[in-house]
């Protein structure tokens, strides 16, 4: 189950962005005593993804494993490439747009 | 010109082209930064309509993402064989990437909660502040380094995003 490493990736991400967005939350109110609302929480969702790249990119470094094969099928690349485009756009546009 | 002349001289092309605009970029943020840091008075960066939206920064950002797919056709990457040391350090890099993004979106909750700091300053999103430099260079410049930024930014990701090298690929035999 789970065998595709892009899947295991794909399913990691997602769990450690709820996980983030909850407990990220639960932790900013706990130390600012400000109220986290959704987009403070998707910001330490997304925070959270960032960081699990960080650490599974620094341990396999240092451990010296090869770095994760993907084996992205070459049809979901151009759809990868063109939703991360979207997203840059859609944040350039929040800000000169607003 | 003959087929080896020709693929150095479309290496050298693609080396000067990565060069250049990664200095590009970087200059023109660096120059907005100091424009900033010189100011005797903080910008308003209230949100107004009379100065954005700039549609034509929108026009520059799409001119930008087409030229920069056609240059990977005219001028296709031809990176040097790696070595032990490349890759180690190409994953070094992606470590503190990774590292950054995650402060950066930390920042970015921070500044949409809009925390007061001691001084009395609100903290702000990130897109409050890129608003802020372009603001900023319009009064001083007319806008030129946010043009040169966004096209710059626009550029490469229309080199990566919109890459020949997966059509090239996948032709290949």
């Amino acid at each position: 189950m789970l065998r595709n490493p892009l899947l295991q990736l794909v399913v990691a991400l997602a769990i450690v962005f709820v996980a983030g967005a909850f407990a990220g939350g639960a932790l900013f109110e706990a130390l600012t005593h400000v109220g986290a609302t959704l987009f403070v929480r998707l910001s330490l969702g997304i925070a959270a993804c960032c960081f699990l790249g960080f650490a599974l990119t620094l341990f396999r470094l240092l451990r010296g494993l090869p770095p994760i094969d993907l084996a992205m099928p070459s049809v979901l690349s151009p759809a990868a490439g063109l939703v991360v485009a979207i997203a840059a756009a859609v944040l350039i546009a929040t800000t000169v747009f607003r | 010109m003959n087929a080896p002349a020709r693929h150095r001289a479309q290496a050298i092309g693609s080396h000067l082209f990565h060069i250049a605009i990664t200095v590009g970029v970087f200059a023109s943020g660096t120059a907005i930064a100091v424009l900033v840091w010189r100011a005797d008075t903080p910008p308003s960066c209230v949100y107004t309509i009379d100065r954005l939206p700039d549609p034509w920064l929108f026009v520059i950002g799409v001119v930008a993402f087409v030229i920069g797919h056609y240059i990977g056709v005219v001028l296709p990457d031809r990176p040097p064989k790696s070595t032990d040391a490349s890759v180690k350090a190409g994953r070094a890099a992606m470590v503190l990437v990774f590292f950054g993004a995650t402060l950066v979106w930390i920042f970015e909750a921070v500044g949409t909660a809009q925390i007061a700091l001691a001084s009395g300053a609100k903290l702000e999103p990130i897109t409050y502040y890129t608003r802020c430099a372009i603001y900023f260079d319009a009064d001083f410049t007319g806008g030129a380094f946010t043009r040169i930024a966004i096209f710059g930014i626009f550029l490469i990701a229309g080199h990566w995003f919109w890459s020949d090298a997966l059509t090239r690929r996948t032709a290949k035999p």
